[in-house]
């Protein structure tokens, strides 16, 4: 399995977080999806196979958690990062599956974390 | 030495010159000297007075010493009061036997030795102001206590005001980490991106159209750290009453028209469109830099909250005020909301949007009044909310002071 299938949902109300992430994770051979919302999210989550979401806790119109829980019962196989402005730590949702990280994001952190959460999926 | 703070003595006897002779004896500038010429007339005095000694004659027609000292005796505010009897030379032992049983406390024996009359006197004085030095000791004792506890009680809600504070502080913090981190926080992907492309020797990233997208964006983050920051300030400027306003000639029309330009970008993101009614001149003496920031936080609320249907602008004038109302189609905000909203670090229940510091519109109804305007609102929940700011045409100079 080469990166390039690696399918990864990114949800944030700020547009350009969403594009510079996007174009990021593009560069780096990912393939994306975006979404400004909770609701833009599950449509998503309902229409197409996403391997990592890495989303906000703040969107417009509801917590970033309830995306989470709604991936994880959609896609079981479902890995996540939470990326927030926030420290707090829920710790009933953080498992090795579901990762949290604080902003401002450190690009390379990100990748290790992507890889290994990802090479875990191919190993299951 | 004031009347009330002299020592009391009372002097009971039938006899008028006896009492005149008693009382040259042990009569001084620090002390007042009553008379009574019987029992009834001393119980009336020492209803009236408080005494630090009764000097009674034992031989007294109706009721004699004895007697009046079981009355005294029998009473609260008497009881304390020390008797010296005077008796006729001869008479002590039996006098004394019914004196002690009594509750007296001394004798004098006829004729009154005035050296021995005189020391008596000022012992008892003397004993009486010790009395009444305790007692004061002992009152004052007890408003101290009673001090104490109210300084306790008092103690303890400060102690639950700074905890609140605290907690108040702490969460201020947070929330002023988390504003500052979405900014910095696509700034920051930003400049890595723009390190790896030139590592990568990208140089397609970095062509006109591209460079011109990348400031767009590190602007748009940039200035909403700046603005994080102004409300802060803004806060702190009308917690202290220096919030000042500097009015000058202003066209209102002009400066919505500038504003709902400036935000249709951000509107039409949210899918909403932005529809101005504004009449072609509506002029006066405002603060332009301070009125931009209300119609633009009314606005941003309005895409915020609007549910991306049409926002609704509109800019009169009457010949006193200016109006500008700020029509959306969100939510609405319940009638229990309506007045804390405009709280500081408020926003309304309903809504899963935490944007910002919630300082808008707390500064926005401060920025009103210190035009000698209103902001006000006009709600129903399901039906969207109306925002209006009204402002007298003219506005002198001041510094608001909530």
């Amino acid at each position: 399995m080469t990166m390039s299938n690696t399918h990864i949902l990114v949800v944030d109300d700020d547009a350009d977080t969403r594009q510079i992430l996007s174009d990021f994770l593009e560069m780096y051979g990912y393939q994306t999806t975006s979404a400004a919302s909770a609701h833009e999210a599950s449509s998503a989550l309902n229409t197409e196979k996403i391997d990592l979401l890495i989303t906000d806790i703040q969107l417009p119109d509801g917590s970033g958690m309830d995306v989470v829980k709604l991936g994880k019962s959609l896609q079981p196989q479902l890995k996540v990062i939470i990326c927030s402005g926030f420290e707090q730590t829920p710790a009933e949702i953080l498992n090795e599956e579901t990762l949290w990280m604080t902003k401002p994001l450190q690009i390379d952190t990100l990748f290790t974390r992507i890889e290994a959460l990802t090479c875990n999926h191919l190993t299951n | 030495m004031q009347a009330d703070k002299k020592t009391k003595l009372l002097i009971v006897d039938d006899l008028e010159e006896n009492l005149t002779a008693l009382e040259a004896i042990i009569r001084g500038p620090d002390r007042e000297v009553l008379k009574a010429s019987s029992g009834v007339e001393a119980l009336e005095l020492l209803l009236l007075h408080t005494f630090a000694l009764a000097i009674i004659d034992v031989e007294m027609p109706e009721m004699d010493g004895f007697h009046l000292a079981e009355l005294m005796r029998g009473t609260e505010k008497t009881r304390h009061i020390p008797i010296v009897f005077v008796t006729a030379a001869g008479n002590e032992l039996n006098y004394a036997f019914k004196g002690y049983e009594a509750g007296a406390v001394d004798f004098l024996h006829k004729p009154l030795d005035m050296n021995a009359v005189r020391s008596k006197t000022s012992i008892f004085i003397e004993l009486f102001q010790h009395r009444l030095a305790i007692e004061q000791q002992l009152a004052a004792l007890e408003k101290s206590r009673k001090e104490q506890a109210i300084l306790l009680s008092e103690l303890q809600s400060t102690q639950l005001e700074l905890e609140h504070s605290l907690k108040m502080r702490d969460e201020f913090m947070s929330m002023v980490a988390h504003e500052m981190r979405t900014p910095l926080n696509t700034l920051f992907l930003e400049v890595q991106l723009r390190q790896t492309q030139l590592k990568k020797n990208n140089l397609e990233a970095f062509s006109p159209d591209q460079l011109d997208k990348m400031l767009q964006r590190s602007d748009r983050q940039l200035r909403s750290i700046i603005r994080l920051i102004e409300d802060m300030l803004d806060v702190s400027r009308i917690k202290n009453g220096k919030l000042s306003i500097k009015p000058v000639a202003t066209n209102l029309s002009e400066l919505v028209a500038r504003v709902v330009a400036d935000l249709t970008p951000c509107a039409k993101e949210s899918g909403a469109v932005i529809l101005a009614q504004t009449e072609p001149v509506v002029s006066g003496v405002w603060d332009a830099f301070r009125i931009e920031q209300i119609i633009t936080n009314l606005l941003t609320n309005a895409i915020r909250y609007g549910r991306g249907k049409p926002i609704q602008v509109r800019v009169t004038a009457t010949a006193q005020e200016a109006s500008v109302e700020v029509e959306d189609q969100g939510l609405g905000i319940a009638p229990e909301d309506q007045a804390r909203i405009f709280d500081p670090f408020e926003r309304a229940a309903n809504t899963h949007v935490k944007c910002g510091l919630g300082l808008g519109l707390y500064i926005s109804r401060q920025l009103a009044e210190a035009h000698h305007g209103v902001l006000q609102l006009n709600s129903r929940k399901e039906q969207g909310s109306t925002f209006t700011l009204k402002i007298p045409l003219h506005v002198a100079t001041n510094t608001h002071t909530p």
